[in-house]
Order: structure tokens, then C-alpha cells, then sequence
């Protein structure tokens, strides 16, 4: 990853034609051949931004990068404050918050928490739109998909209600259900999971984490 | 106040006093701090979170006597990034000025005077080998539970006993005792330390030969070297432990140590907290598996002495593992009666040391 922090103008030609005018920004050089331009301000989105592949040619004055698509983007460099290359290695990808992670590991281990007779199928089964946390066999052969939050809010009930549209496409699965399952579930989301026909558990984490009630303890 | 002293002795003065500096108490902010007190050529840096305190002595060139109290964190990460060589540090207004080399740097202080004046135990004072006493600290320290919600079990035991100077931990799913022949503590007969503190005295052991401490009845204060660490009593009734521990137990495995730490840290790629590995004891043999519905499986055999009829058991990886790391020699023995009644660990050097851990449930 370079990072550029620099007194610059930019101009875009292609599709349209943009400028942006002089000041101090931010230029990221990802290792991928991406670039992005950005403002000290705003989360995520680059004022200006070429996607890989690119082919950057620097000149003592300015960066020309254009891409197979004949777009170009240029940035004169008026004043250069710091150009440094920091080694970022391999990004682990996004991590799910570390209870609601902990949770999905826990009830895979012993998904009858959720049902009696419920046994995995697979963790994170993966489909188009993103994987079902967990995927299992209830006792009478139904598949059954479960989404599971810390909190269980409607865009969760939302959610695994788009993974089951999906799934029922594919036939080999056979019956199959929505189990929505969380540490406390909002009386709107219980009441929307249950008139899309999903059920609802509420599972206690400290638990299953070990603290379960029938642990086996010295005194 | 005004001293200069050696970057290298004030890095690790700062490393062992700052950690228990805590920004967490917003009702006492100066709790983040470390007090710096120059008197003379003497330099004492103290930091406390009101149960815990350590204070350390440098000898400093000083050149005017005084106190401030700058960030702990800020000034710990200054002074370990600058170069080695003399550091001149001055308190100039209500900042601290730390210059090195070419660079000068200024801290702002919290007033000296919100900062907690440090309590020492008030006690007669006996010496004990830190060889002995920092081991002990290490088998039976990692015993103790961090639940506050049961703060008897937050702390050490530690009690002159007919057998020895004794230790005790237990967090209710093991317990760890280290008896110590021969030697017995002067001051309170019987303490509760909480583990906390002596997990820090354990990291200000180092390579010193001898502790000095102050048992009163409310506080305990141990020396070591140069530092030194107070901290408050637990006033709790320890659990009754000894009525635990059995004179004698119908099955008995022996074990390479070695051997089996490795197949437990090998069998922890797929145990974890709920997920138990099992022993599976029996002639000649131990097996260690784990079974998980959504990772896969591992089974490991060892080479055993065992005496007893075959009986498999589950155990929390983990707390296995530390007890196993516990134990000196290198032959392990484990001791049962039921898969559901806890077993009792020894190492092979009969060094007063025995671990408890409590079988996890074992599902079909």
C-alpha cells in the first residue's frame, strides 16, 4: 500500500469529465493497481477512484493512470508532504463481531440447542448473496437455515428470509425452513419472522459458553 | 524537579510501575498517571489502581527535588522510542519536559496532589527465595478466576500449614495447592492475596534472588530488588478445599509430560470451551480425541502406565493444558475415580504440587 499525502489538482477524463481542485489529499496505491482519492472527511468513499487494472506513469510534476477502457486520471502534484510504502500483507477479510461469531461456533458445535434432533449440515453454506450462518437436517429430514445475531433486529429476519428465496432454487435441499435465532429478539422482529412462517429461538451465550447451568464444578 | 538519568534504567523502571496505571477510574483520572518524586539523587515512581501499587527507586542525577505526575502510558511509549544515552526531565509549569538527543517532548501532568498517596503493609519484615516463591506464584496463580462475582476465588491462598508454606487457587472448575516443606512466612498465618497482584510480583521477580515482604492483616507488601509492590488483603472466607482433595484414587495413569502437552495442544485445533478432549484411559495406553460436528476430529495415542479399568474423560483442553504446564518432571500421573469426579494431576518430582480439574460432560 502507498500512501501520498499531497497539495494536488486532479482531472478525469472518460465516461464524463470531472475536476477536483487544488488541495491536500490523501492518494492510496493499493497493491492490486487500484487508486483512490480522498478528502479528510467522509468514511469510505474516494472523491475520485480508478479500479484495477491500471497503468500508473509518474512524471515529476504529475500521475498519469488510465485503464484499458482509455479513461484517464491525472494528478498534478503540486506539493508532495509524504510518500510512504507500507507492507500490508494478506487481509484476513471481515470479521463478524466477536460474540455474535462465538455464538454461530457455539450453536454449530450443538445445534440441538436451537431444536431437539437438529444436527449440521454446514457452517457459513455458502450462496450468492452471502453464506447462512448455519445450515441443518431437523430430525423429520427438513433443511432448515439459521441466521444468527447478537441482536435479533428485523434486518436480521430480513436477511434470512432473502437466504431462504435463495435456496429454495435449488431443489437437492428439499423442505426447507428459517430458524432466526439470537440473544433477545425484538417483539417486531418475532412478529415478522413469524408471519413470513420463520421460527425464533432466544439462546442464552454465557451458556452455552461453558457457564451452562448443569456444568460440572469442585464446590 | 528536575533529574537526568539513563534512558535505558528509566524504560524499565516505567515498563514494571506503568502497567498498573489505569486510565478505567473516570472519578480519578490521576489514576492514569505515574508519580515522579526526585529527592536528592533518588527517583521513586509509583503507580496504583487504589488496590494494587508499585513503586520503584532509580538513582537519577537530580537536580531539583519535586513530583510530577505525567501520563503513564504517554511517557512509558516516549521513553521506549527514544534513542539510548542520557534523558534530561524537568517539570516546567504543569508539563513534563523529557529531552533526548535531539528531541524534546512535553507531557502534560495530572496535579501531584490528586494522586493517591501509596500504603504499605505495616509489618515485620522476613525474606524468602524468589526461585521458591515465584514458582509457587506460577503453578497456582493461573488457578484463580477472574469472576468478581465470586471474589473469594480471586485470590491465592496463602497459609503457614504443618506441611509447609501452602498456596492455593481455585476458580471451581480446578484447584492448584503447592505445599513448600520447610518454610513458613512471619507476619498473618493465613492470607488471601488477590491473583492479580501476584501475577504482577511473578513479572518483578525476574532474576532477583530473595523477596522481602510485610504480611499485615489487611495488606501484603513484597520487595523486589528496587520495586515494590503493596496491595490489599482479601477479607473473604476461602473456600474449604481440602475436603476436595481424596487420600487415594482407584486409577492411576502415568505419562511422558512432553508427550502429552504436545497431543493436548495438537487436540486444541479442534477442542474448545464446550467441545471437551477426551482421555480414554486404559492398559498401556492414553487416546485423546475431539469431536466436533463442524470442524472435524483428531485421535492421538500415547504410551502410558495405567492401573485401573478402561474409562474415558472429558476435560476443558485448556484447563488440562495448565495444569499439565504446571506440573514438574517428566512423568505426568493422573489420578480418577468417575468420569464425573474430578482428577488430580502430579508431576513426577514430588515438588508439593497437585492440580484438580473437573471433568467436563461428556454427550454420546
Amino acid at each position: 500500500m502507498r500512501l501520498v499525502v499531497a497539495r494536488c489538482t486532479v482531472n478525469y477524463v472518460g465516461r464524463l469529465e470531472a475536476s477536483l481542485p487544488e488541495a491536500t489529499r490523501l492518494i492510496m496505491v493499493k497493491n492490486d493497481g487500484c487508486i483512490a482519492i480522498h478528502a479528510d472527511g467522509g468514511a469510505y468513499k474516494p472523491l475520485n477512484w480508478m479500479n484495477a487494472p491500471n497503468e500508473l506513469r509518474e512524471f515529476p510534476d504529475r500521475w498519469e493512470i488510465t485503464n484499458p477502457k482509455n479513461e484517464t486520471l491525472t494528478i498534478n502534484m503540486l506539493e508532495v508532504f509524504s510518500d510512504a510504502i507500507h507492507e500490508l500483507g494478506e487481509d484476513p477479510g471481515l470479521s463478524k463481531d466477536g460474540v455474535e461469531a462465538h455464538l454461530q461456533e457455539l450453536l454449530a458445535a450443538d445445534p440441538s440447542v436451537i431444536e431437539d434432533g437438529l444436527t449440521l449440515i454446514s457452517r457459513e453454506y455458502p450462496t450468492a448473496i452471502g453464506p447462512v450462518d448455519l445450515l441443518c437436517r431437523a430430525s423429520d429430514g427438513t433443511t432448515v437455515a439459521i441466521e444468527v445475531k447478537r441482536r435479533g433486529e428485523i434486518d436480521g429476519v430480513e436477511q434470512l428470509g432473502r437466504y431462504l428465496e435463495y435456496l429454495r432454487a435449488d431443489t437437492s435441499l428439499g423442505l426447507l425452513r428459517g430458524v432466526f435465532v439470537a440473544q433477545s429478539i425484538k417483539p417486531q422482529a418475532r412478529t415478522l419472522a413469524e408471519t413470513r412462517g420463520l421460527s425464533w429461538k432466544e439462546v442464552d451465550y454465557d451458556e452455552l459458553r461453558g457457564r451452562r447451568k448443569d456444568d460440572l464444578r469442585l464446590f | 524537579m528536575k533529574f537526568r538519568v539513563e534512558r535505558a534504567e528509566f524504560n524499565d523502571a516505567l515498563g514494571d510501575v506503568s502497567r498498573i496505571a489505569t486510565a478505567r477510574t473516570s472519578a480519578m483520572p490521576a489514576l492514569a498517571g505515574i508519580e515522579l518524586a526526585v529527592s536528592g539523587e533518588t527517583l521513586t515512581l509509583s503507580a496504583t489502581d487504589k488496590e494494587i501499587s508499585i513503586q520503584a527507586t532509580l538513582s537519577v542525577g537530580g537536580q531539583n527535588d519535586g513530583i510530577a505526575v505525567p501520563s503513564a502510558r504517554i511517557l512509558t511509549d516516549l521513553v521506549r522510542g527514544l534513542p539510548d544515552g542520557k534523558i534530561q526531565v524537568a517539570l516546567e509549569g504543569e508539563s513534563l519536559v523529557v529531552e533526548a538527543a535531539r528531541n524534546r517532548s512535553s507531557v502534560h501532568c495530572y496535579a501531584a496532589s490528586d494522586f493517591p498517596k501509596i500504603i504499605h503493609a505495616s509489618a515485620a519484615e522476613g525474606t524468602v527465595s524468589a526461585d521458591v516463591f515465584g514458582e509457587a506464584l506460577r503453578q497456582v496463580v493461573r488457578a484463580a478466576s477472574a469472576d468478581l462475582s465470586r471474589l473469594a476465588l480471586t485470590g491465592v491462598l496463602i497459609s503457614n500449614q504443618a506441611e509447609g508454606l501452602t498456596f492455593v487457587a481455585t476458580d471451581s472448575y480446578r484447584l492448584a495447592v503447592r505445599q513448600v516443606a520447610g518454610t513458613a512466612l512471619a507476619g498473618e498465618s493465613t492470607v488471601i492475596i488477590p491473583a492479580r497482584a501476584l501475577g504482577e510480583l511473578s513479572r518483578l521477580i525476574k532474576d532477583a534472588k530473595t523477596i522481602t515482604y510485610r504480611l499485615a492483616a489487611d495488606r501484603a507488601t513484597f520487595t523486589v530488588g528496587n520495586t515494590t509492590l503493596s496491595t490489599s488483603l482479601l477479607a473473604v472466607q476461602f473456600p474449604n478445599y481440602k475436603q476436595l482433595i481424596q487420600p487415594s484414587y482407584p486409577n492411576k495413569l502415568a505419562v511422558n509430560r512432553e508427550a502429552l502437552l504436545d497431543a493436548i495442544r495438537r487436540s486444541k485445533v479442534f477442542a474448545r470451551d464446550t467441545i471437551p478432549v477426551r482421555l480414554t484411559q486404559g492398559a498401556g495406553s492414553l487416546r485423546l480425541s475431539v469431536h466436533t460436528n463442524d470442524t472435524g476430529e483428531t485421535i492421538e495415542e500415547l504410551d502410558a502406565e495405567y492401573t485401573g479399568p478402561e474409562i474415558t474423560i472429558g476435560f476443558n483442553p485448556d484447563y488440562l493444558l495448565q495444569g499439565v504446564e504446571a506440573c514438574n518432571g517428566e512423568t505426568i500421573t493422573i489420578e480418577s475415580s468417575d468420569p464425573i469426579k474430578p482428577a488430580v494431576l502430579r508431576g513426577s518430582t514430588n515438588d508439593g504440587y497437585l492440580y484438580l480439574v473437573m471433568p467436563q460432560r461428556l454427550t454420546s
